[in-house]
């Protein structure tokens, strides 16, 4: 009798435990800047970013960081003036950080404050709308950050001596499963 | 009977650990509350622009979210660390080669002056032209380009190479291109200058010389598609 009731509490314990501490994990993800220049426009691309999301106590904390030399623009020269201008190799990754509730995990638009840390900056944008579809577990995320060149403090790489806009929109796409 | 009593205790034991665990972590105030996860401590941003009813804004430097214990850190996303570690050597190396290209591509928008010209003045310095001073024009439009042009060369050569990187997009034309316009612009001036002293000495220009029309214009025309 009393082995069952230990056996029940030990149970409900791990199970209270592993429903407390949800883990997330990012599947795949796109993450493009927009920049417009006087003569073109520019978008680059990356693929290499991680995430990892953990849910404690009815809140969940996500971490999404990417190495700033994974953009790919299509221009080995832009790329490199891009990692010069954002000091990539003073600061190598472009990380977020954001929290919602647990509850809001499975609406269709959620809203965030984010906190990007990039350049050496870190920038709060807050209540920033994302749509999310749910397919067989996997969490689709898409949206798109209002980023300026000046929140970072980036002098405006120029082309030309034609200085890039300062609106540098970043679209996310991600992928995210429980872990 | 001792046996069951072990049992009896553990259990309680047991629930006494958990119901504290839990407790604890209840109590803990390092631990966001669900009301907390909204902003609370909102610095003045360093950002001048007006902020308005603009719920999409952007503050620097300050922190949304109170510190969690439990949030993921960047060592838990398994990064290599040549990939995550600061290289300042590297971002200096970076400074210094866009410093010099961004002189390389200045250098070259100012060469163009020069060149066109050169190539305007080049109509009249030779062919049944006799003038002198349209030749002595002419040559020394073409040496200040080739001047012009063998500094902003060397601000692209001697810019420090990046490690690694696999050249794309295209910077692979520029760079193809140069394989043309670089010979061609030591090559002018070298059958510039022979057609000159066969000019000054009153010959028709001759020999070699006589191609330094032909390789000034297809110089001219690769320098200007850059």
């Amino acid at each position: 009798m009393y082995r069952k009731i230990l056996l029940t509490l030990i149970l409900s314990t791990a199970l209270t435990f592993a429903a407390g501490n949800e883990q997330w994990v990012l599947q795949e993800s796109t993450l493009s800047y927009h920049v417009s220049h006087p003569l073109h426009e520019i978008d680059g691309v990356s693929h290499a970013a991680r995430g990892k999301g953990v849910c404690h106590e009815g809140q969940c904390d996500f971490l999404i960081a990417a190495p700033v030399k994974s953009f790919d623009s299509g221009d080995s020269n832009r790329d490199l003036h891009m990692i010069q201008a954002a000091r990539g190799a003073q600061f190598p990754m472009v990380t977020v950080r954001t929290r919602l509730s647990e509850s809001e995990l499975t609406s269709k638009t959620i809203f965030l404050d984010l906190d990007i840390e990039f350049a050496g900056q870190t920038v709060h944008y807050a209540h920033l709308g994302f749509q999310q579809a749910i397919e067989g577990g996997q969490h689709r995320i898409s949206g798109t950050i209002p980023a300026k060149v000046s929140d970072f403090k980036i002098d405006p790489p120029t082309l030309l001596t034609m200085p890039i806009k300062n609106e540098m929109p970043v679209r996310v796409e991600m992928v995210w499963r429980s872990a | 009977m001792p046996r069951r009593f072990g049992l009896k205790l553990a259990g309680i034991l047991y629930y006494c650990l958990f119901a504290a665990a839990v407790f604890a972590q209840t109590t803990n105030p390092t631990a966001p509350r669900t009301e907390n996860s909204k902003p609370t401590a909102v610095s003045p941003p360093d950002n001048p622009e007006p902020e308005g009813n603009n719920p999409n804004q952007a503050h620097q430097n300050q922190q949304a979210t109170a510190p969690n214990q439990q949030a993921p850190s960047l060592g838990d996303l398994g990064f290599p660390s040549n990939e995550t570690k600061p290289n300042p050597e590297e971002q200096a190396r970076l400074d210094k080669r866009s410093h010099m290209l961004r002189i390389h591509q200045r250098l070259g928008l100012i060469t163009t002056v020069p060149l066109v010209a050169t190539v305007v003045t080049g109509s009249f310095a030779g062919g049944r032209s006799t003038s002198s001073t349209n030749r002595d024009l002419h040559a020394a439009l073409g040496a200040t380009t080739a001047g012009l042009y063998i500094t902003t060369a060397s601000y692209a050569i001697f810019a420090p190479k990046p490690h690694g990187i696999e050249t794309r997009g295209p910077i692979r034309v520029h760079k193809a291109l140069a394989w043309i316009h670089g010979p061609g612009m030591i090559l002018t001036p070298i059958l510039g200058a022979m057609a000159f002293e066969q000019k000054s000495r009153g010959e028709k220009v001759h020999g070699i010389a006589s191609a330094h029309g032909p390789v000034a214009y297809v110089t001219a025309q690769t320098t200007a598609l850059l």
